[in-house]
């Protein structure tokens, strides 16, 4: 059995990986994996299996809401951030929900923050594997059973009837003061704190199951702010003229993208090389349309940026290709 | 234009959801929100997303510049565990 420090070892080992060509999912870990997808989660198991972690890890796993869900099985599941720490599974849903069903993404706890921040580990962000920052869009975490896993914590993140403490004494006051529930802020869980959470739950449209989970916390925290829906992320606005730095990530992808529907094209300015990309990006390269950036795609894509046509789509190609996009000749 | 966060998802990171099995044998699966946010309508109402490049997308991202990308470097934050009544 693996330890968290073995973990971790191997997820700072990665850092540094990219996909080979850009954005074609290709690299060691997919490799690996056995095939070219989505590859946030085939590291969490790439790294499991190379630290003798993966029985602890629930074993191999490409789909998040699985893994998630195997953690709830397996009784080693929270959500929200409470207990977090340094080992732990951490699952993202990008559109701010609180349900394992809607999970895009995970990554693995490096450090703990005192401001509720977390430093991960993560495969596939920006299409490469990268060191974040991240406080939002955290859905739970997982605890794997590593040799020296610490204990689960006492709750699994959702106040229903009969749980104490502080985080029912917030609920309590929160409960005051969006519902006027006249609630008794005494941190016990009972039946009239039931009954004032199933109140606001019906009142904000959501379930009315009388537990307080993250959803309800969402939305009640948008309550406090005299908002009737949760507060979602907002997209950031795109950046204006490319960095000519041979980097093929979502900013350069996103230009590529409006490029190629200034070229009759019409795709989601995602930043991300999927097949409808890649096969606009053949159309537009009058190469054959299979959706995989391969030679010949790449040959083609070097001719029209006049870099070497070798079929491989290095910095070189990327730094011409970003010229190009920035001059708007592409 | 109308899109949906998953959109931005896939550009952030490993948009693992768009994945509809798991395994070894689950055959070659792309991660291309588009396909996605077209094939459900409840994903449709949201603005489009468009990267800024590099760190998070959205406005609720934390600031990564500082942030080390080197595998020598290990980070260890001020405390061992979060309480477990963050985030009520």
């Amino acid at each position: 059995m693996g330890t968290v420090a073995g973990m971790l070892a191997q997820a700072r080992a990665l850092l540094g990986t990219t996909e080979h060509p850009p954005g074609s999912n290709h690299n060691l870990i997919t490799t690996w994996y056995g095939f070219d997808g989505a590859w946030c989660d085939m590291s969490i198991s790439y790294e499991a299996a190379h630290s003798d972690n993966l029985s602890a890890m629930m074993g191999k796993f490409a789909y998040t809401v699985a893994h998630a869900q195997a953690f709830k099985n397996a009784g080693r599941w929270h959500y929200g951030l409470g207990g977090i720490r340094p080992g732990d599974v951490v699952f993202f849903d990008w559109s701010g929900g609180g349900s394992i069903s809607g999970i895009d993404h995970v990554g693995l706890v490096e450090a703990v923050h005192s401001n509720g921040s977390i430093t991960t580990l993560e495969g596939n962000t920006s299409d490469e594997f990268r060191r974040r920052v991240r406080s939002a869009c955290i859905v739970g975490y997982g605890r794997p059973a590593y040799g020296d896993a610490k204990p689960m914590p006492s709750t699994d993140g959702m106040l229903r009837l009969n749980s104490t403490g502080n985080a029912v004494r917030k609920l309590q006051t929160n409960l005051n003061t969006v519902m006027k529930s006249g609630l008794t802020v005494d941190g016990q869980f009972g039946p009239l704190t039931q009954s004032a959470v199933i109140a606001f739950q019906k009142r904000y449209g959501l379930e009315p199951d009388g537990i307080y989970g993250p959803q309800s916390a969402a939305m009640m925290k948008a309550a406090l702010a005299g908002k009737t829906t949760p507060i979602k992320p907002k997209p950031k606005p795109p950046t204006g003229t490319l960095a000519v730095d041979g980097q093929f990530g979502p900013a350069t992808c996103a230009a590529l993208q409006r490029a190629l529907n200034r070229h009759g094209a019409s795709l989601d300015v995602d930043g991300t090389m999927g097949p409808l990309t890649n096969r606009a990006l053949q159309k537009y390269l009058g190469v054959s349309q299979d959706g995989i950036i391969g030679p010949v795609t790449v040959r083609a894509l070097q001719k029209k940026v006049g870099a070497t046509q070798d079929g491989d789509w290095g910095p070189d190609t990327t730094r011409r290709l970003q010229t190009k996009l920035n001059a708007g000749t592409f | 234009m109308k899109r949906r966060n998953l959109l931005a998802a896939a550009a952030a990171g490993g948009i693992g959801a768009v994945l509809v099995a798991s395994g070894a044998n689950a055959g070659t699966i792309f991660a291309d929100g588009s396909a996605t946010a077209v094939a459900n309508p409840a994903l449709a109402a949201d603005d489009t997303v468009e990267p800024q490049g590099g760190a998070g997308l959205f406005d609720v991202d934390l600031d990564q510049a500082g942030v080390s990308q080197s595998p020598d470097v290990v980070v260890t934050g001020d405390v061992s565990v979060l309480s477990e009544d963050w985030g009520f």
